[in-house]
């Protein structure tokens, strides 16, 4: 059965990003979509941010359909999602709006994603976004901490994820992302998935998939949300970035190990 | 042949690893209550996720009276209704990988012999038997699937689609229902006992761990670890009627086990070494009990006189009087206890030397 599984989710893989994701093993249902557009350049970074978006989306879709809420994930890149804009707009709106933008990139892209995902009425997700000196948007939700990169040193760095963690679910995390794609999940793999988990959360408890309605859900004070990372996840109210451990690795390669977690 | 002499008989069995040397009586340093008497021919079985085995407790004398390997890693247990076979969820170390360890295995309490071995899916965690006693839903934490068992045949006859990363699960005492949680979904899924048919699915606080019902079945309680709370649910509409925060929301709560009266529920907090008391009518939380370091696993007594912890990080459970709420003993057990079942035996066991 585990066989036939990861056979699904690789032809699965090969049909995103046009293909909404959904389980097969569960019933159909007529009900609402949220509808996520990752928007990313070529950065490093991109494959993991992608893979970890897409198991996101993959299990946003499971837990979704237990409650009549389907998933779609849309992968941009900020040219395409320039030329989409165009045409959409030239077709007066056909296309429905997203529930969500996730962006990753250089300043000017992601800038432009921000400006969308205000226009719209859409939360944006900043998974990586190169610092600007413009001011974001109310809309705008950082998942990455601004020190992260410049906390490194000689020795030791910063990291959001680590696939040697093992407690809190840490563990299962790691192996069904190692099991999914055969590789080790990182940090941008790790914010890609907490992106779909969390804009499925602010969904559901929403019971609505509409920008404006995620965005009420995500600035509720109450809302917390599950990383794996063994305590709850809040965005701060006036950053509105994410509220989180971090890990301190060193080595490299096989020998890498987290020496310690670094406290929100 | 009595209980107590076929316990006897099983001391002298080889396949029998004792645990005399281990059998750390700690609880020799508690007084004996009057209420310790009704831990008389009580026995409990103790899960343990690390040393691969289950450490059998005669709670009378407060001290291990064997230990029984089960070839893996032994989280969920339960006995069976009439308390005469245990069953026990066993995996391999590494989870998520479907490996000739992933089985429920049969304990015997009457001869602690391994007495069956059932394939049940990728990874069980948890399970529980229904009240007739013909079936066994385990939580498959890796496949997002409640594997439903047929006891006699002994084999899997379906699954059903849960949330992800499944784990506690419980069966109401009319026997209407199965419940479900799934940590990753932050779901409860009910399923229906009769058909294996999930019904419906309910949102609650952040990682749902354990799910315990009231003896009349009409509530449900679910630890939530990550929320640090007890969501209550409503198995008439299915529905959330309150969530209770615990150790401010830091305890990490993860076993729950209610009073055979239903007026207390038993929360194990993992993170803070106590066992909330939680008064059932008011919701309030009316006393916290220190026990071992990271209790996960509770049971009650059959007859309602004694709730053990699972303390996995100590290695012990902790035996507490339920109607004085003090802790009348520790037991040091396997390495890193995860779960406990407690049946009655009816008399004695003899002791091993």
């Amino acid at each position: 059965m585990l066989m036939m599984l990861g056979a699904f989710w690789l032809a699965l893989a090969a049909a995103l990003p046009a293909a909404p994701v959904a389980d097969p093993r569960l019933p159909a249902r007529a009900g609402d979509t949220l509808r996520v557009v990752l928007v990313v350049d070529d950065t490093v970074a991109r494959q993991s941010l992608l893979r970890g978006a897409r198991l996101g989306a993959e299990e946003a879709s499971h837990t979704g359909a237990l409650f009549g809420m389907a998933v779609t994930l849309r992968i941009e890149s900020p040219a395409t999602l320039a030329s989409t804009r165009r045409a959409t707009a030239s077709r007066v709106a056909r296309s429905p709006v997203p529930s969500l933008y996730l962006v990753a990139g250089d300043a000017r892209s992601c800038s432009a994603v921000m400006l969308q995902g205000a226009r719209d009425g859409s939360p944006v997700f900043d998974a990586g976004c190169a610092p600007t000196d413009s001011t974001r948007g109310g809309n705008v939700y950082a998942l990455v901490p601004a020190t992260a990169a410049s906390a490194s040193d000689d020795s030791t760095r910063l990291e959001l994820w680590h696939w040697t963690l093992e407690r809190f679910g840490g563990e299962q995390l790691n192996e069904r992302y190692r099991r999914r794609f055969s590789a080790r999940m990182d940090s941008p793999a790790w914010t890609g998935w907490i992106a779909m988990k969390i804009a499925l959360d602010a969904a559901l408890h929403a019971q609505a998939s509409s920008g404006a309605a995620l965005l009420r859900q995500l600035a509720d004070p109450r809302a917390q949300y599950d990383g794996q990372k063994g305590r709850p996840l809040r965005f701060a109210p006036g950053s509105r970035r994410l509220v989180q451990p971090l890990y301190r690795v060193a080595g490299r390669g096989d020998a890498e190990h987290v020496v310690a977690e670094v406290e929100p | 042949m009595t209980i107590a002499s076929r316990l006897r008989a099983a001391s002298c069995l080889t396949v029998l690893a004792m645990a005399a040397g281990a059998a750390m009586a700690a609880g020799a340093a508690y007084p004996r209550s009057a209420r310790a008497q009704e831990a008389t021919g009580l026995i409990a079985f103790v899960s343990n996720e690390a040393s691969h085995d289950v450490s059998v407790v005669d709670l009378g004398a407060r001290r291990v009276i064997a230990t029984i390997p089960v070839g893996g890693r032994a989280r969920g247990i339960q006995a069976a209704p009439g308390g005469r076979v245990i069953y026990v969820a066993v995996s391999d170390d590494a989870p998520t990988v479907e490996s000739s360890a992933d089985a429920i295995v049969a304990i015997d309490v009457a001869t602690l012999r391994l007495v069956g071995r059932i394939e049940a899916g990728s990874d069980p965690e948890q399970l529980a038997v229904s009240i007739d006693g013909r079936k066994l839903f385990a939580a498959n934490e890796d496949a997002g699937t409640a594997t439903v068992i047929d006891l006699r045949a002994r084999k899997t006859v379906s699954s059903a689609v849960v949330g992800i990363e499944p784990e506690g699960v419980a069966a109401s005492p009319d026997g209407k229902w199965i419940y479900v949680t799934a940590e990753t979904s932050n779901s409860v899924s009910m399923i229906d006992a009769h058909t294996a048919k999930v019904v419906g699915n309910v949102l609650v606080d952040v990682r749902p761990r354990a799910v315990a019902f009231s003896p009349d079945s009409r509530r449900a309680y679910v630890t939530a670890e990550i929320g640090g709370s007890l969501t209550v649910l409503d198995t008439r509409g299915h529905r959330v009627v309150g969530t209770l925060p615990l150790e401010g929301n830091a305890g990490k709560p993860v076993g729950v086990v209610v009073s055979r009266d239903g007026k207390r529920v038993f929360v194990a907090n993992g993170a803070r070494g106590v066992v909330s008391v939680v008064d059932a009518g008011t919701l309030g939380v009316t006393q916290s009990i220190r026990v071992g370091s990271r209790p996960w696993g509770l049971a009650l007594s059959p007859n309602g006189a004694l709730l053990v912890s699972a303390d996995g990080m100590s290695d012990q459970i902790s035996i507490i009087d339920a109607g004085s709420l003090a802790v009348i003993g520790r037991v040091r057990v396997g390495q890193r206890p995860w779960g406990v079942a407690i049946v009655a035996t009816g008399s004695r066991p003899a002791p091993d030397r």
